[in-house]
């Protein structure tokens, strides 16, 4: 029955319309006309309808506060944040398979904890090199501030109740005892495979933690063999598996190392673990087109790069406390000659004893005498190539320097484009309008990798790597501004480099090789864990590479051994990730079809 | 209009599970998070087709192996079909609100509650009985960008006036409708002590009636909701917009190089060494001829659909994105509630004077009241006062 009886619409301009309809009361006049009930029962009848109408006390009730702005929750996501919420009294191993934003589910479950108010503490700890980017996304997508432990206001675990920190840190002998001697409400690990072998200090610190709620991020919870999902599982639900003995026995057929009686122990994971299949996912990308263009440095920008490069090299063997400075040196000669110029007058300012003030001079001869800045005459060709060919001539220019992005700006304006800057000294409502303006008008975004995670960038398709991070998740992080879910054509990836310099090795060595490009989200975050894994970080490396090689040849090697190493990692982690594929594939779970 | 939702907790699940099974007869014992139930013989139920089961009151304490028992939490499958049940059961009922219920406690009007006088004393004196419905109305608010929004509101409408009577949604269903608070029995109510009858289409007019109050009870929210609705819409139009101004590029470029093309193939057809080059090459000129025609046409209408501000495309992602709001009454109950005088005996600084107003049990006084010294509207704006004894209002004293 849904006679609909008088239709009311209230038209108003920019405002869809309302219609409201009524049901007719006819069937319960008709119960009135064949008599009245009984007053208990009917009072039965009004509750019930009551909580009918209620919500179940197992929803997500911070959903409706998710800015889809920002966030744009997906049908698994949510669900896997509910089942481990609610069907998992809030002890879960999130093992989605890469790329399906495992990130997007805690965060939705910390917004809902939040919401209710049994957060009181929360603990999340990281591989290093994503601590940044969680306390990020969570800030931006989900509203929720955690202090990390590489913030300065970081004062131990002991003096904020919203933590991310690297795990390691986190088991220091400086940490240890003030993380353990607290009682956490929540406990989130990230890249959770890493805690899997009992006998370290990590799985220690994990088993001695007191939580009340746990949430255990793994694409691949088995590392090596079997014998990792108990460990894991058993951190977070200790007897689900019985003693280790019996899991053996009972589950694994120990002369292949197969799992065995594998419907018992998928309802037993299906208590904890959940796992969702991106071929069960509705999610698809765009096409991404990468444009690396390498150009041959002018004769004045050449010798200075190699003067910078030599002075690096000699004062690094000197005095290697000076590394960050000189590291930034190296990064500044081939973003701009403006970005090194201001470096290196800063420290002819600040440092009055200054050792190598002559070779510092002399390197700012060397800037004076450039006249053409040849990355910004080459960029003018993919802004034209791209104003004749793309609506509104959008296209993004990232550029890590400030003094980058000012001259790069300066050089646009005066070809008469249309111009926008972003970088970290805006407020957030500065940087919402830049972005709208942006939108609007069209023309060239020229920004500081301050543009953050949640800024929703799909409107512009094409962007420029001015320069280039020697942190490939920064350049991840670029790329996923424009390629995202909700971008709906082809992406154009233009990499800018000059030629006999770093950013050569870096971007035909180093990042083409592992096809850096062409990785998908969470691809990479993997390779690099396993690399930092292994001790080793990655801008530390290229930068070791380049002040102790002798020889052109020499450097050439070893930029060639590190690729090798990191598509070593890289093998390694497909390897690991058909091997979980492989063992779950015959296993639910994920959420429900229904 | 009142908002009457309730939680779905586990507690008031089990208060309301309890009371259900008890008013049908069924001899509960409960021992810890599982009851054992047993509904008389003659007692027939949907949601069990045994008169003897269980019931455990959270998942993990069923058996699984045993196959008798429900489970009675707020999103289990027995919870949804025993309130489906209980909803549908009794839609119509009845009580009476009488002077007796109120243990003397009555309403003050905003003229003294807003006034410097304090009630020393209240005395009401019933003349007749009215007939009021307090209907139930389940509102539904849908759109294509949101989550299906529900909402239940209560109304208590007169039959013969069709005033709104707040005050006596609020008694019925704090002290009769609660899950929690059982329902004192000692009050009469049911369906023979007051023989009350209403003609069907007064009935119908009075839910009606409602309705329409029910759905301007949660205006703020569905204009929430048709703000966010409309912003979706016009996400969606903006993308359109710039989706379609991309393929206008586009096809200005395809046409641009077909063109380029097509010079290029007229000069081959001059310049054509033999016959056969000669026939290829004009056959191709005309296929990409066709080619650009097509384009051509393409644009064209791409351009005029521009010129017109994409205004169907507006107009259809608009009317999708419509809220659709729909009511439905599901239970009503019909309240006798008594009409008649009642006499404030209110006092200031020691000196007490008498105000009698019209008064309704459970909705107040009724009427407009106008100062005894002046005339003007008693209001909570302009207060009663007592001057040396002497009522007045704020405007006269």
């Amino acid at each position: 029955m849904h006679e609909n009886r008088p239709v009311v619409n209230m038209e108003e301009q920019d405002l869809v319309d309302i219609e409201v309809t009524h049901d007719d009361p006819d069937n319960l006049v008709d119960s009135y006309s064949s008599g009245i009930a009984d007053f208990p029962f009917h009072r039965q009848t009004v509750v019930a309808n009551r909580l009918l109408a209620g919500q179940p006390d197992t929803e997500l009730r911070s959903l409706s506060r998710v800015d889809e702005e920002e966030v744009k929750l997906l049908e698994h996501q949510v669900d896997a944040a509910h089942r481990a919420l609610f069907e998992m009294d809030g002890k879960a191993l999130l093992a989605d398979e890469v790329g399906l934003g495992k990130t997007i589910e805690v965060g939705m479950i910390l917004k809902e904890m939040h919401y209710r108010e049994t957060d009181d503490s929360v603990l999340i700890l990281t591989p290093a090199q994503l601590a940044k980017q969680w306390q990020g996304e969570l800030l931006e997508k989900f509203g929720l501030d955690f202090v990390c432990n590489y913030d300065d206001e970081f004062q131990g675990f002991d003096a904020h109740n919203y933590i991310i920190a690297s795990i390691d840190t986190a088991k220091s002998d400086r940490h240890r005892a003030t993380v353990l001697a607290r009682d956490w409400d929540v406990l989130v690990m990230d890249e959770a495979h890493y805690v899997k072998n009992e006998e370290t200090d990590r799985y220690d610190l994990i088993d001695k933690l007191t939580y009340d709620y746990a949430f255990f991020l793994t694409a691949t919870p088995i590392q090596n063999e079997l014998t990792d999902l108990y460990n894991i599982v058993s951190l977070l639900r200790p007897g689900l598996f019985g003693s280790r003995d019996t899991f053996h026995h009972y589950f694994v057929d120990n002369g292949q190392e197969t799992l065995v009686n594998r419907d018992e122990l998928q309802r037993r994971l299906g208590q904890v673990m959940i796992r969702n299949r991106r071929e069960e996912t509705d999610i698809d990308f765009t096409d991404r087109i990468i444009d690396t263009r390498t150009f041959e440095p002018s004769a004045a920008e050449k010798e200075l790069y190699e003067a910078v490069t030599e002075y690096v090299r000699s004062a690094y063997s000197q005095d290697s406390g000076q590394k960050l400075v000189l590291m930034l040196l190296q990064k500044e000669v081939v973003s701009s000659p403006a970005a090194l110029e201001q470096t290196i007058l800063k420290q002819l300012e600040e440092q009055n004893e200054l050792t190598h003030r002559d070779e510092l001079e002399t390197i700012l001869d060397k800037i004076d005498a450039i006249d053409t800045v040849t990355k910004q005459e080459r960029l003018f060709d993919i802004v034209e190539e791209v104003r004749e060919t793309v609506d509104m001539g959008r296209v993004i220019v990232f550029t890590q320097f400030r003094a980058t992005q000012r001259q790069v700006l300066q050089a646009l304006d005066e070809r008469g484009y249309t111009t926008h800057a972003f970088h970290g000294g805006h407020s957030s409502q500065e940087k919402e309008d830049i972005v709208d303006q942006f939108r609007e008008e069209g023309g060239v975004l020229v920004s500081t990798d301050a543009m953050n995670e949640g800024r929703n960038l799909q409107f512009c398709n094409i962007m420029v790597n001015y320069d280039l991070p020697w942190n490939p998740m920064k350049v991840e992080q670029r790329i996923g501004r424009i390629h995202r879910i909700g971008q709906k054509r082809k992406v154009y990836v233009f990499n800018m480099g000059l030629k006999g310099t770093i950013e050569e090795y870096v971007l035909e060595r180093l990042y083409h090789k592992i096809d850096l490009f062409q990785q998908t989200v969470g691809e990479l975050s993997t390779i690099l864990t396993r690399l930092e894994d292994s001790g080793k970080s990655f801008e530390d490396e290229i930068f070791e590479r380049l002040t102790n090689a002798d020889s052109e040849v020499e450097l050439e090697n070893d930029f060639d051994s590190m690729a090798i190493d990191l598509e070593e990692q890289q093998n390694l982690s497909q390897k690991v990730e058909e091997f979980n594929s492989g063992v779950f594939e015959s296993f639910d779970l994920g959420a429900d079809d229904d | 209009m009142t908002d009457v939702t309730h939680a779905v907790t586990q507690s008031a699940l089990e208060a309301f599970t309890r009371e259900y099974l008890n008013d049908l007869g069924a001899a509960i014992r409960e021992n810890g998070s599982r009851w054992e139930v047993r509904l008389p013989s003659h007692v027939n139920v949907d949601f069990s087709d045994r008169h003897e089961f269980e019931i455990a009151l959270d998942g993990e304490s069923r058996d699984e192996k045993e196959e008798s028992g429900y489970v009675l939490t707020p999103e289990s499958e027995f919870t949804q079909q025993l309130l489906d049940e209980a909803a549908a059961m009794a839609t119509v009922g009845q009580l009476a609100l009488t002077d007796s219920m109120t243990d003397g406690d009555y309403r003050d009007p905003p003229w003294i509650v807003e006034s410097d006088v304090e009630v020393e004393d209240a005395v009401f004196s019933p003349y007749y009985d009215r007939t009021a419905i307090c209907v139930f109305v389940r509102i539904d608010v849908e759109t294509v960008s949101e989550y299906q929004t529900q909402f239940l509101e209560a109304v208590t409408i007169d039959v013969e006036s069709k005033d709104q009577l707040p005050g006596v949604t609020e008694i019925l269903v704090e002290e009769f409708f609660s899950p929690k608070s059982g329902w004192r029995d000692d009050i009469p109510v049911g369906s023979d002590q007051s023989g009350v009858t209403v003609a069907p289409e007064e009935l119908a007019d009075a839910i009606v009636t409602g309705q329409e109050a029910a759905v301007g009870g949660i205006q703020e929210e569905i204009d929430e909701i048709r703000q966010s609705a409309s912003r979706a819409a016009d996400s969606e139009f903006e993308e359109y917009r710039q989706l379609q101004e991309q393929r206008i590029n586009d096809h200005q470029t395809e046409i641009d190089s077909l063109s380029n093309r097509l010079q290029k193939l007229s000069s081959d057809v001059d310049g054509a060494d033999s016959q056969q080059q000669r026939v290829e090459a004009l056959e191709k000129r005309q296929e990409l001829k066709a080619e650009k025609e097509d384009l051509e046409e393409e644009l064209e209408e791409l351009l005029q659909e521009k010129e017109q501000g994409y205004a169907q495309k507006r107009q259809e992602i608009y009317r999708r994105h419509s809220i659709e709001v729909n009511t439905k009454p599901t239970a009503f109950t019909l309240v006798t509630y008594e009409r008649g005088e009642i006499e404030f005996t209110v006092a200031d600084n020691g000196r007490t004077a008498v105000m009698r107003a019209p008064y309704a049990i459970g909705a107040g006084v009724t009427d407009e009241v106008h100062c005894e010294n002046c005339n003007t509207q008693l209001s909570a704006e302009n207060p009663i006062s007592l001057v040396a004894g002497r009522l007045g209002c704020q405007s006269c004293q």
